[in-house]
């Protein structure tokens, strides 16, 4: 076997990082051609230089195995970094998303935006409950759409607002752990994730679906608007890391 | 003590070459073999994942270096290396005085 034949072996047997590999590449290659030439210096022939370099190094396997293992507790670390901003991205988006309703609600009507789907039955002590919490509405359905809007404002907002706090903390404290690079493969899961959330969402909103807790078309597809932005984000994230460098 | 129970105590062997002086991976193998009379004459391979940890843990710190030609990653201790390098020694010379006192040689 040659270097360069021990190396193309070594890159096909690599897990991890792309930097990483690339980084052992270059060191092996290093490594490989030292202990060639003093071989070479005490009288061995290249071919045999080689041979004998190579051996010493440790099989491609036995070298990509060690390589693996001394990362694996650093990339566990990235893992819960990545998820922990995935987590952060979808707190953050679930308070814009309620600000966006906000929003859309003012130029398309409370109603499109928060009320009831029409022919969806609800039960008497719901009704009453909406009524007794918005005395000054109309009607039932006038009443559960600005109990929605109410809700969603509070809930939302809030929960996102206590979700960030606890994820910013948990960032400082694992900022203190050894660095780690994020696995190549978040991206795409974020990616994945945000973006069949924001397909289910918008559809939701296209069908003006009623779920018990959960409903208004305007809802649903400022809901789905934000999952959608969020997934473009990783989408150029991942885009960029698939372009050569 | 051969190479495989060398393997056990890798980190601190590495910790020890650098305190002499910044190095990259041939060189602290090929140190190693000398300091150790060839006793621990391991995989030289397996050097590099335990620089990179060992670089990750904030015990050392590394830079590309060209030289004739060919990239190498030059490590240096940090200061936090040394401590523990310095933790490391101590609990080996407890552990090598117990076992002395255990086997009745002399230390």
């Amino acid at each position: 076997m040659t270097i360069e034949e021990y190396l193309d072996e070594l890159l096909v047997r690599s897990k991890g990082p792309a930097a990483e590999i690339r980084r052992l590449l270059v060191e092996t290659e290093a490594h490989l051609r030292d202990a060639a030439d003093a071989e070479i210096e005490a009288g061995v022939d290249a071919a045999a230089a080689e041979i004998r370099a190579i051996e010493r190094f440790g099989s491609p396997r036995a070298v990509a195995r060690a390589a693996h293992r001394a990362q694996r507790p650093f990339l566990l670390a990235a893992l819960a970094v990545a998820g922990i901003r995935m987590a952060a991205a979808g707190l953050a988006a679930i308070g814009v998303s309620a600000l966006l309703a906000r929003l859309l609600a003012v130029l398309a009507g409370r109603t499109f935006v928060y009320g009831l789907p029409s022919g969806v039955a609800v039960s008497a002590r719901d009704c009453a409950h909406w009524l007794t919490v918005h005395p000054a509405a109309a009607s039932c359905a006038r009443a559960a759409g600005l109990e929605n809007a109410a809700d969603t404002l509070v809930f939302h907002v809030g929960g996102a607002i206590v979700g960030l706090v606890i994820l910013g903390v948990a960032t400082v404290v694992l900022r203190r752990r050894p660095r780690a690079a994020t696995p190549d493969f978040v991206p795409a899961m974020g990616l994945t994730l945000f973006g069949v959330t924001a397909g289910a969402l918008l559809l939701a909103g296209y069908w003006n679906l009623y779920v018990p807790g959960l409903w208004g078309r305007g809802m649903w597809l400022a809901d789905g608007a934000t999952a959608l932005a969020v997934a473009l984000g990783y989408a150029v994230a991942l885009a960029s890391r698939l372009r050569p460098a | 003590m051969g190479a495989d129970r060398a393997k056990g105590h890798l980190d601190t062997l590495i910790l020890s070459v650098l305190s002499m002086g910044p190095g990259h991976g041939y060189e602290v193998i090929a140190e190693l073999r000398r300091r150790s009379d060839g006793a621990f004459d391991m995989p030289e391979g397996t050097i590099y994942p335990s620089l990179h940890r060992l670089e990750k843990q904030g015990l050392l710190e590394s830079d590309w270096d060209t030289h004739d030609g060919r990239r190498r990653r030059v490590y240096r201790l940090t200061a936090q290396g040394a401590t523990a390098l310095a933790v490391a020694t101590t609990e080996w010379r407890r552990f090598s005085v117990s076992m002395n006192a255990v086997l009745g040689v002399a230390g």
